[in-house]
């Protein structure tokens, strides 16, 4: 932990940088725009001004996110307080639960209470649990024929069954330090936080981390700086969360949901009634106005199981009403036939219209065939019926629910803390497939969310807050603009064409500034981690952020998979065959150009050498996923979880 | 829930409309507009069989009532519209209503035609 002064001066030092690069960008894209675009080339020029204008919005939002980062201690642990811990697994294999369980159990605090949250109601996690002496929890009947919510709706219903006033939550993987309680607790001081997060950390990386799973940079620098603005994002796993937030959400979501669904209902039938009306105006004017009451005792608050009556009532009236109606056809039709001679006709008519105070009950309309939707009728109904569980407090609106979460916990005005030290080992994806699988759904889930709940339009939320999960969501769109970036150094050495008009010295002469202190400032963020890894993955994965974008976008919405923490075997070059392509065709781009400066005369050797750097760079970005698309573990290497964390550790110590 | 409604042609002037499910709101204007439709082509002697109907209210009621004026103005040539094969509940209702003495009501669509 650095002291408050240090922090102070690295924080200074960064927004130095940070304002500088920002000023130059800005330059920069003042000169693009206004110099130096080729006019004559606009199908080149536009799309890359474009790429470096969302790269720069990126930057913006980037400094933004880091200019106040906190500088969390533990603080001292409450006194007392009841923990639930939950477990969440699904078709983990026993052995790597039981590590986490085991764990668990360990966990350093009185009055802790750990639950196996097992979606796959399997006998031997049953009696793992059982064994080991940890609660158990599986879905009860009520979810038959529901709606599951995969991961949220396993810890919704294992909330509905524990009572502790904290929850750890722990993926199925993720073995817990014993002090993860003591030191996380003491936030809860603050009545006001939700949750505090710890971070994710992988004891299976192979070495150099092939598939760039290692997130240090996001959780640290970037969950500082989220926090910084009181906007830590609750991860999913190892983090410690504040019952009562978590209920009054629910609570909240459940009252927000069942208004929205009878103000659908109510419009539903609205249009049901004009049509309810072409066939009987009276009903249909009768209903029409019980609506318009119901829309408006919405609008106005009033008791939601007061707005359903109002639509009940108007329904049996304009039934009622109908009845009555037809009761006069039939009556009028019979005095036509008593006119023409039917006697019993007319004694019929005389005693249907003596009835009609007395209306017989047996005769009163269908209900059902006013021709109103029943669903609509349905929905008008408290219960939420299409739900196993009326009160959902983790969101089920996307496949990762911890961000869609989180966000609306925001929203309701909670606070959250990112505690920055590692107290939880788990498991990450040890395959390329698995691993990609896992970014996509991520990927999926996050723009999911953007379109559900826009953070920039939901109520609640600060403007810095909703700045923060913005740049979440815009930067699954960087995959448009790396595309355009790892394409244009081949463009430009296979055609000669250039995307600027100036001379390339030039350029390089506003670029080359600009790019050395972006670059200054991101050493500078990440100058005690290595996250290079982590950049160079998150340029070659291009092809899957484009695929997300409209998978989510345009296509079907994605379900949720449980990532395999154990390595699924095979050779996954199919599935980077882009990256190889832009590879293979930098390189022959690369081979042409030059061949044409020595040999034909083509180009300058500033545009030579800027093109053939470029994409060079852009193939050091790409390697190293086709690497990973071939890796194999070293021999002999197993992952193994720190020792101190392991059954015995603790009695060795003692002993 | 739809009424079905099936018709089976007799003869030239002659026709059994069976229906089967709920006579209510939804589906009685299809027997009417049905019934009409019969009349027109010149079958003017129609049995109405409601064996399969479970149910019916007032528009169904009114529905029939309709037909029954429309086939009226057919009696000199024979024209009827007769009722066939109501169940317990649906009969309960015509003798309610005292519609049991406006329409001639059988026990089965045999049963009118014989």
């Amino acid at each position: 932990m650095i002291d408050e002064a240090t922090h102070r001066r690295r924080v200074w030092t960064f927004r130095v940088l940070a304002s500088l690069n920002l000023l130059l960008g800005a330059a920069y894209l003042v000169w693009r725009y206004g110099y130096s675009l080729n006019t004559a080339a606009l199908w080149f020029a536009v799309p890359l001004v474009a790429a470096e204008t969302y790269s720069f919005v990126n930057t913006f939002l980037f400094v933004f996110m880091l200019w106040r980062p906190t500088r969390r201690e533990s603080p001292p642990p409450l006194a007392a307080g009841t923990v639930d811990v939950f477990i969440t697994t699904y078709n983990e294999p026993v052995d790597l639960v039981r590590l986490t369980v085991e764990a668990a159990l360990r966990i350093d605090w009185p009055g802790i209470k750990v639950h196996l949250l097992d979606d796959g109601a399997r006998a031997e996690m049953r009696a793992l649990a059982a064994s080991l002496g940890s609660g158990y929890i599986t879905r009860g009947e009520e979810w038959t024929g529901k709606p599951r919510h995969a991961k949220a709706g396993n810890a919704n219903n294992a909330l509905a069954a524990t009572d502790g006033e904290y929850i750890l939550i722990l993926d199925a993987d993720q073995i817990p330090d014993p002090r993860i309680i003591r030191q996380t607790i003491g936030y809860f001081r603050d009545p006001e936080l939700a949750f505090v997060q710890t971070p994710q950390h992988f004891y299976n990386l192979p070495p150099g981390d092939p598939f760039g799973n290692d997130a240090p940079l996001f959780y640290g620098p970037i969950m500082q700086g989220k926090d910084g603005w009181n906007a830590a994002y609750f991860c999913g796993s190892n983090a410690v969360l504040r019952r009562e937030a978590l209920l009054q959400l629910g609570v909240t979501e459940y009252v927000r949901e069942t208004e929205k669904r009878f103000q659908e209902a109510v419009r539903t039938l609205r249009h049901d009634a004009s049509a309810l009306r072409r066939q009987s105006r009276l009903a249909g004017d009768l209903l029409r106005s019980s609506l318009e009451a119901a829309h408006h005792a919405l609008r106005s608050g009033a008791p939601l199981q007061r707005v359903s009556d109002i639509v009940r009532q108007g329904i049996a009236a304009a039934g009622e009403l109908s009845s009555y109606e037809d009761l006069q056809t039939i009556a009028d039709t019979l005095q036509e036939l008593a006119e023409a001679g039917d006697a019993n006709a007319a004694e019929t008519r005389r005693h249907l219209l003596e009835s009609m105070d007395g209306f017989p009950e047996a005769m009163r309309r269908d209900p059902g065939s006013l021709g109103l939707r029943e669903e609509a009728v349905h929905d008008l109904d408290l219960t939420r019926a299409s739900e196993a569980q009326p009160i959902l407090p983790l969101a089920t609106i996307s496949v990762t629910e911890d961000m869609a979460t989180a966000m609306r916990l925001h929203a309701l005005g909670w606070k959250s803390a990112f505690h920055p030290e590692v107290l939880a080992y788990g498991l990450a994806p040890e395959d390329l497939r698995s691993a990609l699988n896992q970014r996509l759904r991520w990927a999926q889930g996050t723009l999911q969310v953007l379109i559900r709940e826009n953070p920039l339009t939901k109520p609640g939320l600060s403007l810095p807050q909703r700045l923060q999960y913005f740049t979440t969501m815009l930067s699954y769109f960087d995959g448009f603009a790396s595309l355009v970036f790892v394409l244009s150094p081949i463009v430009c050495l296979f055609t000669g064409v250039f995307p600027i008009r100036t001379p390339w010295m030039e350029f390089l002469a506003w670029l080359v500034p600009y790019l050395a202190l972006n670059r200054i400032m991101f050493l500078y963020v990440t100058r005690e981690i290595s996250a290079w890894r982590s950049e160079q993955y998150s340029l070659a994965l291009f092809p899957l952020w484009i695929r997300a974008v409209f998978s989510t976008l345009v296509g079907r919405p994605p379900q949720f998979v449980v990532t395999p923490k154990l390595r699924q075997s095979g050779n996954y070059l199919v599935l980077v065959w882009p990256q190889i392509a832009v590879i293979a065709l930098t390189a022959l781009a690369i081979g042409y150009g030059v061949w044409g400066f020595a040999f034909a005369g083509r180009g300058t050797v500033a545009s030579l050498a800027t093109n053939v750097f470029w994409g060079l760079y852009g193939i050091a970005m790409l390697l190293p996923i086709v690497r990973a698309a071939v890796f194999l573990p070293p021999p002999g290497w197993k992952p193994e979880p720190p020792a101190f964390l392991l059954a015995g550790a603790a009695s060795l110590k003692e002993g | 829930m739809d009424l079905g409604l099936e018709v089976r042609f007799l003869s030239a002037t002659r026709a059994v409309i069976a229906a089967r499910g709920r006579m209510n709101a939804m589906t009685a204007p299809a027997m009417k507009s049905r019934i009409k439709e019969l009349i027109d082509e010149g079958r003017t002697e129609i049995v109405c069989d409601l064996r399969e109907v479970s149910f019916v209210d007032s528009s169904g009621l009114s529905a029939l009532v309709s037909g029954l004026k429309a086939t009226q103005a057919t009696r000199e040539q024979g024209g009827f519209l007769k009722v066939a094969g109501a169940n317990e509940q649906v009969a309960r209702i015509f003798k309610l209503t005292m519609l049991d003495r406006v329409f001639e009501m059988y026990a089965s669509s045999d049963a009118a035609l014989a």
